[in-house]
């Protein structure tokens, strides 16, 4: 507990530090003594997790934070076996479907069900069902979420089911009308400087506001990262100075370098540079949409706005195509090979209109 | 018989007959066969005897000798005219002779009548009319038996229309060469017929016939009937032979055993591989026929040989490729080479059989072959192997020692062959003599073994053991020149450039070539250059290699010869040069390599990995835009054929070869590498994702449920190996400053939070560094350099960390310390106070054990049954030692964690089954 972002997470939903009027209405639907599925969706960093794990508490009390890890075995109908991890307190389990790749269907078959199925009886207990906590729904496959539908019906007496998404888009409907949706937004700029400043006020540690803010602006409004930046500043540099360097994620970085690159050449040799550092990228298991996402993100800064339209456009068109197809590098690098044509055509034209004049 | 039978037609002509019996004699004397052409031409004589002079033909109908002079005609015979015109005139006078005395008559007839009745006419006519009759009955009374002279023609014309011809007749005939030759057809008749001919011609004669004429008749019967039976029995002579030979020839009857070489010189194969196998089997010399190995070159010696082939082929303008010979010429302490087996290995149809054939003969071996078509059980292995090895041939003349050719091994079953290799690296005793008086079995044979594909799994074993000779496919042009040679001893009419698309086509297949040739030597048709190229025959159900499609969708494939319908309007095909380079045949080209191949993943992944590398021109990228889509189309297709196990789509993957194909070409020599960047990716993300595995287990609850998914890779680690890395002062602990102290301590907190411990190890170069364990540097990218703390640092981190691990594990422990003591407080105020007297004594922990007796012994009986009660449940022996630890726990509680008391509550997700258990429920 001691990396400030998971010393400092609030533990109640009356001590968050932004939305506060959402963590107001979680507070009232729990006290109420029923409520539906629910399902939590926004980007990364905003607070699911720990709005998740206040309502639990707010529910349980503190015994829901007396945690344990359990490995869980199944065995696959192709008689294989394969382990998932599984966080539980004595009034829920909290498991991540898609770690088990290919067989999230039988996860949640069999697993999932297994625990909906058996009532809690333990008559100490101010609620008569028990938490499910699902994460990261929308890397599940079509298969696994249709046999999770059947299941949130079936056992609603018994338990009920929180999903944690990214998002919702990748959800199917019939999962989203199952389930109150409840949307965590990213925090703004001055939310996440308020608590980096918070925090650095109980480290009795001195923050520049500058430097809060650059943080915060980094971080691509991700709380988590912001914190962690934080700490990793202070640990390179302390006292802190306004303009001391911030340090990002290095696959950021790494991206950067990688658009440089592109916008430096536009040739197949350098295509084949840019394929490696892709490669690099995967091997490194950071997820090909990201990757891509942030690839066009940053390359359409660099660029002048006449292309960015058509790259936009292009960038979606080849996202679209590598969500359907199976390995990633081939639509990210005929992404690549596009915008450098594109960009390539535009600056022969500047080129041309140069010399016309 | 025909033409006996036309010599008894004319045989009422005496000095005819011995004329043409003299001829028939002389005949036999120069030929034996009877239908000689002399006889024939004579035949003609005869015909054209009974032709009258020109100038006394005024009587006789000029039809008659206008018919044969059309047979003459249609003979078109101007040598045999003249000699029939030289014949005519010997004859002139014998016809004159004959006709002569007719002339007379009709002359004085004549006379008498102008003299006698000068002016009636009607009597002049009856006189003529009785003349003509007065010389009818002449003629008749002269030769009561002798036709008309035109009678006889007309029936010898009729005859030698019914029985000879210069054209094919239909009736059943025999064709005779006349010596000018021009052939005649001859009819057979039935003997019957030939009789009744004869009875005819005799009955006609009759007596008219002399003796020796009879005389004639018998002995021209004879010569026939004596010919004919030499005839006989020449035909039979003949035919035995013909059988005897046939039964021999039927062995050969195969080219390809027929022309297989027989000798070392006449091997095919490449001259490298063939000296590199005989080098090796003469290596044997020294252990079978105990002579001296010829060369025993020093590792010196041996690079100049191969130098001296590498120059040999180059002067004989091999391949310039040498695959360079691996032979170990060492010998052991047996005098044995190290390398007891040599594998050939190579396309089928190339010649392996043969050289392992050729090569073993040559060095003086008998050959035992072993084949796919014999059983290749373990068994069957083990005695060949032991029959030929150890054993030798008896009763074989030669008394050559055994050499054993295993072909087509690749289809033996892998303990066979891994036999093979336990026998031959000497792993394998003698049977009966088991452990270690068995005696080593020692290979002192060679062995050969021949496959077609060097890497299939079961060989692996063997390649590493033996002297493996890769066959190189052999050069066109000598096959070539060897199957024109073939084709010549064959006499079958074909040309080099014929012979060398031939082998092309079969690509250096000698077998295959071999066949066709034969083939058409069967069809007795000459081998032309559009047969070839035009017929089915001799063509392999080829697989393309990955890297021949590879190389073919990288390069524009050059002109090659191709059969094409000419547009004209004789719809004769020619061979022309195709036009590889329009796009048509270039497109139908790669769709049918790569259908020939088939594997399209790995086809397209070798693509993908290999255009970059093509020096393709592609000035606005436009290429490279059009076939990374084409990636992307096949890449979705592929994943959802696999998805949706859907193959009707399936053929539509082909179609991007064409693309790429379209984009990349060049009329260079693409350098492909076999693409293996992919697999190195998947590898390494199996390794990062059970790295981060290991991360999330070594994670305690609470932090697990918060770094689900990949907020690991994404925000933590990255910035996590930032915040691990502080710089520490390169001084003892103790001299660290408060503030640094409390750094030092977070630090190792995050750490351990982490579950990281930091490994000590050797690195290559000596150095000791440290390790993270699990290896978090793993996540590093390449080009992201991060901060690197000193060694010092890392070790103080090391150790902080270990005691703060140990910290870690206390506090639990002494969270059951404080519960025990609990539960040994409330037990204290059950025990008897008796008891609490022994707690009291200081004692040391051996001798602990000893109490509960001498409690057993001061305690009452009412306590005593307060323990049974209490005791109910457990093992008496336990439950004392127990309380004897729980008793000293105020004392030490060291001395508690070392007991043999350990409580481990295995708690379940599933609330179920949950009740509320009392730790002194469980004493």
């Amino acid at each position: 507990m001691s990396l400030w972002v998971d010393k400092y997470r609030p533990r109640e939903l009356s001590k968050l530090d932004y939305h506060k009027e959402q963590a107001a209405d979680l507070k009232r639907l729990c006290e109420q003594q029923d409520f539906p599925h629910l399902m939590f969706f926004g980007p990364s960093g905003s607070g699911k997790k720990t709005r998740i794990q206040c309502m639990l508490r707010e529910l349980y009390g503190t015994s829901a934070e007396r945690l344990r890890n359990e490995t869980m075995t199944f065995t696959t109908p192709s008689n294989k076996k394969v382990d998932i991890m599984t966080v539980s307190s004595n009034y829920h389990i909290e498991l991540n479907p898609s770690d088990a790749g290919i067989y999230d269907r039988v996860i949640i078959t069999d697993i999932i069900k297994q625990i909906a199925q058996t009532a809690n009886i333990d008559s100490g207990s101010e609620r008569d069902f028990k938490v499910i906590v699902l994460t990261e729904i929308d890397d599940l496959t079509k298969d696994a979420q249709h046999a999770l539908r059947r299941t949130m019906e079936k056992y609603v007496a018994t338990c009920r089911i929180i999903l944690c998404v990214n998002s919702t888009s990748r959800v199917i409907p019939a999962i989203k009308s199952r389930c109150l949706g409840i949307r965590v937004s990213a925090p703004s700029i001055e939310e996440i400087v308020a608590i980096l400043h918070k925090i650095c006020r109980k480290e009795n540690l001195t923050l520049p506001n500058e430097l809060a803010l650059n943080i915060a602006k980094t971080s691509d409004r991700n709380l988590r990262r912001a914190i962690l930046m934080l700490e990793a500043a202070k640990v390179q540099k302390y006292p802190f100075t306004s303009n001391q360097q911030v340090p990002d994620v290095d696959w950021k970085i790494f991206l950067h370098e990688t658009a440089n690159v592109i916008m430096r050449e536009q040739t197949p040799a350098n295509l084949e540079k840019i394929r490696d550092r892709l490669y690099e990228l995967l091997s490194h298991g950071i997820p090909s949409d990201i990757i891509f996402r942030e690839l066009v993100k940053i390359l359409t800064t660099k660029c002048d706005s006449e292309v960015k339209s058509q790259i936009y456009g292009y960038a979606s068109l080849y996202e679209h195509r590598m969500l359907s197809g199976n390995k990633p590098i081939y639509h990210l690098e005929a992404f690549v090979a596009q915008f450098m044509s594109i960009y390539k055509k535009y600056l022969n034209d500047i080129t041309m209109d140069f010399d016309d004049d | 018989m025909e033409v006996d039978k036309e010599l008894f037609y004319d045989s009422d002509e005496s000095e005819n007959v011995v004329l043409s019996g003299s001829t028939q004699k002389s005949n036999k004397n120069s030929d034996s066969s009877l239908f000689s052409n002399n006889l024939l031409s004579q035949i003609s004589f005869d015909t054209t005897q009974p032709q009258p002079p020109k100038g006394h033909f005024t009587s006789t109908p000029f039809v008659a000798k206008k018919l044969f002079q059309k047979e003459y005609q249609e003979d078109e015979e101007k040598i045999a005219l003249n000699e029939i015109q030289n014949l005519r005139l010997k004859r002139k006078r014998r016809l004159e002779d004959l006709f002569g005395d007719l002339h007379d008559i009709i002359e004085e007839d004549d006379d008498v009548n102008l003299k006698k009745h000068k002016t009636e006419e009607d009597r002049d006519l009856d006189t003529i009319q009785k003349i003509l009759d007065a010389r009818k009955v002449f003629v008749t009374c002269q030769n009561p038996m002798k036709k008309s002279n035109f009678d006889r023609l007309e029936a010898l014309h009729k005859f030698k229309k019914n029985n000879l011809s210069s054209t094919i007749p239909r009736y059943t005939f025999e064709s005779l060469m006349r010596d000018d030759d021009t052939k005649i057809y001859i009819r057979l008749q039935t003997e019957e017929i030939e009789n009744r001919e004869i009875n005819d011609i005799k009955i006609q004669k009759g007596n008219f016939l002399s003796n020796q004429n009879e005389n004639i008749w018998q002995e021209a019967n004879q010569i026939v009937s004596k010919q004919y039976n030499e005839n006989q029995e020449n035909n039979l002579m003949q035919e035995i032979q013909q059988q005897r030979e046939g039964a021999i020839s039927q062995n050969v009857d195969l080219w390809v055993e027929k022309y297989r070489p027989k000798k070392y010189i006449d091997l095919l194969s490449d001259e490298s591989i063939n000296r590199s196998m005989l080098q090796w089997i003469k290596l044997w010399d020294k252990v079978v026929f105990n002579r001296e190995v010829l060369k025993k070159p020093k590792n010196g010696e041996l690079s100049s040989f191969n130098k001296k082939t590498g120059r040999f082929e180059q002067n004989g303008g091999w391949q310039r490729r040498k695959p360079k010979s691996n032979l170990n010429t060492e010998l052991d302490e047996n005098n044995i080479p190290k390398q007891k087996i040599v594998l050939l290995a190579g396309k089928p149809g190339i010649g392996k059989t043969t050289l392992a054939h050729v090569i073993a003969r040559h060095a003086g071996y008998e050959i035992r072959e072993e084949n796919a078509s014999d059983d290749r059980t373990i068994e069957i292995f083990k005695q060949t192997l032991e029959n030929c090895t150890q054993m030798q041939n008896v009763l074989n003349r030669d008394n050559r020692p055994n050499c054993i050719i295993f072909d087509e091994i690749d289809g033996a079953p892998i303990r066979s062959i891994e036999y093979l290799v336990r026998f031959v690296s000497g792993q394998i005793s003698e049977k009966g003599k088991k452990g270690k008086n068995g005696k080593k079995i020692l290979v002192k044979r060679p062995i050969i073994c021949i496959c077609n594909d060097m890497y299939g799994a079961n060989l692996r074993a063997l390649k590493q053991i033996a002297f493996v000779v890769n066959f190189q496919s052999i050069d066109n042009t000598r096959l070539a020149e060897r199957l024109l040679q073939i084709a010549n001893k064959e006499r079958i009419k074909t040309d080099l450039t014929t012979m060398l698309t031939l082998a092309e086509k079969s690509d250096s297949d000698i077998r295959s070539c071999i066949s066709v040739i034969q083939f058409y030597a069967s069809v007795k048709k000459p081998i032309t250059l559009f047969e070839v190229l035009k017929s089915t025959i001799g063509q392999k159900d080829q697989h393309k290699t990955l890297f021949n499609v590879w190389s073919s969708i990288f390069q524009i494939q050059r002109p090659k010869k191709i059969i094409k319908q000419s547009e004209t309007n004789d719809q004769r095909e020619v061979v022309t040069m195709s036009d590889m380079m329009s796009l048509k045949r270039r497109m139908t080209h790669i769709l049918d390599m790569v259908s020939s191949c088939g594997e399209y993943e790995k086809l397209w992944t070798g693509i993908f990995e290999n255009f970059p590398k093509q020096n393709y021109s592609d000035s606005k990228l436009d290429n490279l835009v059009e076939s990374a889509s084409w990636f992307c189309f096949n890449d979705c297709l592929q994943n959802k054929i696999n998805s949706l196990q859907n193959y009707i789509i399936y053929p539509y993957l082909q179609f991007a070869f064409a693309a790429w194909h379209f984009n990349f070409s060049t009329m260079k020599f693409p350098q492909i590498t076999y693409p293996h960047k992919q697999f190195e990716v998947s590898q390494k993300l199996a390794n990062t994702k059970q790295i981060s595995v290991s991360l999330k287990k070594m994670l305690s609850p609470p932090l697990l449920g918060f770094r689900s998914g990949h907020t690991l890779q994404l925000d933590i680690l990255s910035l996590l190996k930032i915040i691990i890395n502080p710089e520490i002062r390169p001084v003892s602990m103790h001299l660290l400053s408060q503030k640094e102290k409390t750094e030092l301590q977070h630090t190792v907190e995050i750490i351990a939070d982490f579950g990281l411990t930091f490994v000590q190890f050797q690195s290559n170069d000596g150095t000791y560094v440290y390790k993270c364990d699990p290896d978090i540097d793993h996540f590093e990218l390449s080009g992201i350099s991060v901060r690197q703390i000193s060694y010092w640092s890392k070790q103080i981190l090391a150790q902080q960390v270990e005691r703060e691990k140990m910290r870690r594990i206390r506090p639990k422990m002494g969270e059951i310390e404080n519960q025990n003591a609990e539960i040994s407080n409330e037990k204290k105020t059950s025990l008897t106070f008796l008891e609490e007297a022994s707690l009291h004594k200081k004692l040391p922990n051996h001798l602990q054990k000893l109490i509960p007796k001498s409690v057993a012994t001061i305690e009452k009986k009412t306590s005593e049954l307060v323990y049974k009660d209490f005791f109910g449940r457990i093992v008496t022996k336990q439950s004392v030692t127990s309380s004897k630890c729980e008793k000293d726990n105020d004392q030490s509680k060291d001395v508690f964690l070392k007991s043999p008391i350990w409580l481990k509550f295995k708690e379940g997700f599933n609330n179920a089954v949950r009740t509320d258990v009392h730790f002194s429920d469980l004493l």
